[in-house]
């Protein structure tokens, strides 16, 4: 190492160290038990999904054949649009690594998409059968927006308003407040 | 400053830590924090970042004390996944700048920081952009060669040297400037007239 930067070394070192605010640890402990009770529910929701399948799968041997069909095409609807969803994030990750420059509007699009997906999963973790089907769909319809607003950005420098997204967004305001 | 990461662990702590001790987890924070708080805030130039960025930290750290095991000592582990969440943290914030910046910058050595006051480094730290800065600080006292700031930093070697004489290039300018400024603001001998009023 050179003198000047062995210097600059010795001085940058000598540097008084900070101190930390003083609510980090108990914050961080509340972030740590926060953590810690979602796992147990995770862990609770999980048994208590298990022995739903369970319970469910018990009941629909004992009913007769026909209304089998009924229960699969709504549980196969669902499954076809978390595929969607994930080939979506698959896509999703793919673009994110080309676009190297964002300007204002793509980027004041995204963090709106973004955060409304956020607003979405929060809501699917909670989510009865019934509305599942919805948010699947609006999370479908969110990611292709998202997926297009990147493949638009990695183009660069089309100026925003040229963009429309394909499908209208959901109506965030009135359907999804918890 | 960065000697606190050496900061040796004690075997009991640790294992009370792995099994999601509260007591062992507060033993490995109080004995870090205000390394991990020190590196962030110097990455990160501000205190609510540096915050976030110790929280991550350590909430990462105790979730991945699983991985830990032991082949280098506890306190280096912990500073990779710290610089690594001020790396995130600049990251996330620095997408517009990249246009502007160019990508290659040849060799610039360090300024001369002989007889210069702390307070005047420290406000040429904080005039320095955020990615020269964030390699100055991890090559010159975490001591992380370039090899390692551009694993860190998902980059390759060449950026991290670039980054580092974008940041000495910087630091001299700014330094040269005080140096300037005080020369100016030294009171003169001579008797300056002053002007009346009309």
């Amino acid at each position: 190492m050179t003198p000047p930067n062995q210097a600059l070394k010795e001085t940058l070192k000598a540097l008084p160290p900070f101190e930390p605010p003083q609510q980090s640890w108990p914050r961080l402990q509340q972030a740590l038990s926060t953590t810690s009770q979602r796992r147990i529910k995770l862990f609770a929701t999980g048994l208590a999904v298990a022995a739903s399948v369970l319970v469910a799968v018990g009941v629909v041997l004992r009913l007769p054949s026909t209304q089998a069909p009924v229960a699969t095409a709504a549980d196969r609807d669902i499954a076809a649009l978390m595929q969607q969803s994930r080939d979506l994030e698959q896509d999703l990750a793919h673009l994110r690594p080309q676009v190297a420059v964002w300007n204002a509007g793509y980027e004041a699009a995204t963090q709106t998409i973004e955060s409304n997906l956020a607003v979405v999963d929060m809501q699917l973790n909670y989510a009865q059968p019934a509305s599942a089907r919805r948010l699947w769909q609006d999370r479908v319809a969110l990611l292709d927006n998202l997926v297009e607003t990147h493949q638009a950005a990695s183009l660069q420098f089309a100026p925003p308003t040229t963009f429309t997204p394909s499908r209208p967004q959901p109506d965030k305001q009135t359907e999804w407040s918890l | 400053m960065s000697a606190t990461f050496d900061a040796v662990v004690d075997e009991q702590v640790l294992t009370r830590a792995r099994a999601g001790g509260r007591d062992g987890q507060e033993g490995l924070y109080r004995l870090f924090s205000k390394a991990v708080y020190t590196l962030a805030r110097r990455m990160t130039q501000c205190p609510d970042a540096a915050a976030d960025v110790m929280q991550n930290t350590f909430l990462r750290a105790f979730r991945s004390l699983a991985q830990y095991r032991g082949e280098a000592p506890f306190g280096h582990w912990l500073r990779s996944i710290c610089a690594t969440e001020a790396l995130m943290h600049l990251r996330a914030g620095r997408r517009f700048l990249e246009l502007f910046e160019p990508t290659e910058l040849s060799d610039v050595d360090a300024p001369g920081v002989e007889d210069l006051c702390q307070l005047d480094l420290e406000k040429a730290l904080s005039l320095l952009p955020q990615m020269p800065r964030a390699v100055l600080w991890l090559y010159h006292v975490e001591g992380y060669s370039h090899a390692e700031i551009a694993a860190l930093c998902g980059k390759t070697v060449s950026f991290s040297k670039s980054q580092l004489s974008r940041a000495h290039a910087r630091l001299r300018t700014l330094l040269d400037d005080q140096t300037t400024a005080d020369g100016r603001a030294q009171p003169s001998a001579t008797v300056v007239p002053i002007r009346e009023m009309p």
